[in-house]
């Protein structure tokens, strides 16, 4: 009886290592794929699982991936010690990138270009930005840009003209009737734009974006950033005096966005307090919960001639570590994004990365929100027809003279600085950073 | 001989740990980083003093920065420290629910500090905070807290000094329980009115933990960080920036680690000030 009990478990135990063995084998052979985001909502994230992740480990039974989410800075620093992990990293922007690419930390993508035909199938002006030195080096995953986004509801009960119908006149453009609605609205004791960059300092280039490419105008921006004129040349500087007029008037936030959050903001735009905000399309996803009829419209122009129809630019770049043990399963996740139109549209619809593809109104889901639609339908039509596309500061500036802007335009705001020396001390950073190629490529 | 070199084994597991997060970096900061051009992604450019020239000759929010510490440690070494003694005194009287005030007072220090820096953006919230109390109550100004370079610096010190004090009132509060009972009988035999016992009796029992917590204090105020990053991000402009919130954007957000590197060596120096002081007074016996 006791021997049998012995065989009985030796047998037992050499079925379970020869199980096991089959397992390691198997597991030895998959790939593992270390993909480094950013923190977000974690619906989104799930959806991005969902969407992105679990279909590619379908697609590619041999390969797995790990999605982790690290800050900016934690992202960086695998990239600077050399480790094979991450093996794709966010960038926060082709402006970023660029940084990475001059020492040689991301892997160029020229190779999958060709291989996955991406110049086919992803907006031009996407892959163009992310170039540094006319070598592709990271992959734009999301589109996105500013808007103006207003409480329809309660301009139509206070008789306010809705932004759609502010009159272009001669000389001043729109600026006029931005000005008359917004006394109108504070006589209402409300405050015209809600804004909060407590917490984020950077959120000020949201209307850094609006005053240059709507007061200077696209040629102006473009010129600029080729290096053709000076950043503190008249135009800009009136760019920056246009801003400040509003903001010292109140009507950003009531003279106090140092003072809240973003989320403060939103709030105070859902609360109806203030009937516009400022921002972004990644913020769909709050305004589709919203209980009143609200739109969105690309910022009418502040000056006559100066044509600026959207701005456009990528909140999120993903690149390949150029130790990664896997560069070619980490491209053809990246191409996964690219691949499939349906899929770039649940992405879309159901995250704030919208992949820079065309996507037709069959590719998104079923009852999507038709504002939503509308913008994806929008977009394609811009980046399409390459008439008056602007550019966002995150994705077309370089990082140093970007950063000098947003946060110096608070010492404007708040008198302890004028916007001639704002626009001098840019120039002088952004002469430096253009001598050293840091501007990303201007399409 | 032997008995040194168990001892030296038995220190060895935490000299190691010691010398791996602690040494080596202070060593690679101060030699490999803070005399480079270094963007944390490349090969450091040797270029000798010109981080430190350009933190003390050129660089205008460094001055700001350094000069924001100056007016953290002050107001840190003085009125969490007065606080925190006062209450001690206070809360040491109490004969009943005494541990209650302690945990009451004490919550603060472990309350997560992104939640405490929140917590007091909202007190201060322009629309929703204190001035939608003051606006109830019929008066019609606005406190301009964290939107004013004149104010921000102060809200934030006042959150985190909110935050700091109740671990000032324990640290006190254990020092005086360590006090003979005696020595204030005896001075009651002499006459001393309650001023005087604190004066002759409790304030040179104290010493050591004043000057300890002095320093303490200083050194803690000088690497001030989550709540100016939480509640301004230096801002408005650089109005409540610091020295270490400077140095962490210049290494982690604008690729400029060898400057930052440079900063944070001079906070260091800094900080040695504070340090070198205390070791000088503890050698001369807690006596000032």
């Amino acid at each position: 009886m006791r021997k049998s009990s012995i065989f009985t478990f030796l047998f037992v135990f050499l079925l379970m290592m020869l199980g096991l063995n089959v397992k390691s084998n198997s597991q030895e052979k998959k790939i593992i794929l270390n993909w480094w985001g950013a923190p977000g909502h974690i619906e989104e994230e799930q959806a991005i699982k969902e969407i992105l992740i679990d279909t590619f480990e379908k697609a590619y039974p041999n390969i797995s991936v790990i999605r982790t989410l690290k800050n900016e800075a934690e992202r960086r620093i695998p990239l600077a010690t050399g480790d094979v992990i991450p093996d794709i990293v966010r960038t926060e922007g082709p402006a970023f990138s660029v940084e990475f690419a001059a020492s040689k930390v991301i892997l160029p993508l020229e190779k999958y270009r060709k291989k996955y035909d991406w110049d086919k199938k992803i907006f031009n002006w996407a892959l163009k930005v992310s170039e540094y030195k006319g070598v592709l080096y990271s992959m734009p995953l999301g589109y996105e840009t500013v808007f103006l986004w207003w409480n329809k509801d309660l301009f139509k009960k206070y008789g306010w003209t809705q932004p759609p119908n502010w009159k272009s006149r001669p000389g001043t453009a729109y600026w006029d009737d931005l000005v008359k609605t917004c006394e109108e609205i504070q006589a209402q004791k409300k405050i015209p734009f809600a804004l909060g960059t407590s917490g984020f300092i950077a959120i000020n280039e949201w209307w850094n974006n609006i005053s240059f490419e709507n007061y200077a105008g696209h040629d102006k921006v473009r010129s600029a950033l080729l290096g053709q004129l000076p950043w503190n040349s008249k135009i800009f500087v009136e760019a920056v005096e246009k801003l400040n007029y509003l903001w010292q008037r109140g009507y950003i936030s009531n003279k106090q966005s140092m003072a809240i959050t973003n989320d403060d903001a939103q709030a105070l735009f859902a609360m109806q307090d203030a009937p516009m905000r400022v921002t972004g399309t990644w913020e769909f996803a709050k305004m589709v919960d919203l209980d009143f009829d609200w739109d969105w419209i690309p910022f009418p122009s502040w000056r006559e001639g100066a044509l600026c129809s959207v701005v456009l630019g990528l909140g999120t770049s993903e690149a390949i570590n150029v130790n990664s043990r896997y560069p070619d399963e980490a491209a053809a996740l990246l191409n996964w994004i690219y691949s499939d139109a349906k899929r770039g549209g649940r992405l879309a619809a159901e995250t704030y990365l919208v992949p820079p593809i065309t996507l037709k109104p069959s590719d998104f889901p079923k009852g999507m929100d038709p504002r939503k639609t509308r913008f994806f339908d929008f977009m394609a039509k811009q980046s399409a027809s390459k008439v008056g596309l602007g550019y966002v500061t995150w994705t077309s500036y370089p990082p140093k003279s970007n950063e000098h802007w947003y946060t110096n335009i608070e010492n404007v705001f708040v008198g302890k600085m004028t916007p001639q020396e704002l626009m001098d001390g840019f120039q002088k950073i952004f002469e430096k950073e253009f001598a050293e190629g840091k501007v990303p490529p201007i399409w | 001989m032997k008995r040194k070199a168990i001892a030296w084994l038995f220190l060895l597991p935490a000299l190691v740990f010691y010398l791996a997060i602690v040494i080596i970096p202070s060593v690679a900061t101060i030699g490999y980083s803070s005399f480079t051009r270094w963007n944390l992604l490349d090969k450091p450019i040797f270029i000798g003093l010109d981080n430190y020239i350009r933190a003390l000759k050129e660089d205008p929010v460094f001055r700001i920065a350094f000069v924001n510490i100056l007016k953290y440690v002050v107001a840190f070494t003085t009125l969490p420290m007065w606080l925190g003694f006062f209450i001690a005194l206070l809360v040491g009287r109490v004969t009943k629910m005494q541990t209650f005030y302690r945990v009451v007072f004490f919550l603060p220090v472990v309350i997560a500090s992104v939640v405490t820096g929140r917590l007091w953006q909202g007190i201060y919230h322009p629309f929703f905070g204190i001035n939608r109390v003051f606006q109830n109550i019929g008066l019609s100004f606005t406190l301009p807290t964290l939107a004013s370079p004149n104010t921000a610096l102060y809200s934030v010190l006042t959150a985190d000094m909110w935050h700091w004090w109740g671990f000032n009132m324990v640290i006190f509060l254990s020092a005086l329980q360590q006090i003979e009972p005696a020595y204030y009988e005896a001075s009651e035999l002499e006459g001393a009115n309650t001023f005087q016992k604190l004066i002759y009796v409790t304030i040179p029992f104290l010493k050591p933990t004043i000057i300890f917590l002095l320093l303490m204090t200083a050194v803690m105020s000088l690497v001030s960080f989550d709540y100016v990053y939480i509640m301004t991000q230096g801002g408005p402009g650089h109005a409540s920036e610091l020295l270490s919130t400077y140095l962490y954007k210049l290494a982690f957000h604008n690729f400029e680690a060898g400057y930052g590197s440079a900063l944070g060596v001079l906070l260091t120096l800094f900080s040695l000030f504070f340090i070198c002081g205390y070791v000088f007074v503890r050698r001369k016996g807690w006596e000032l």
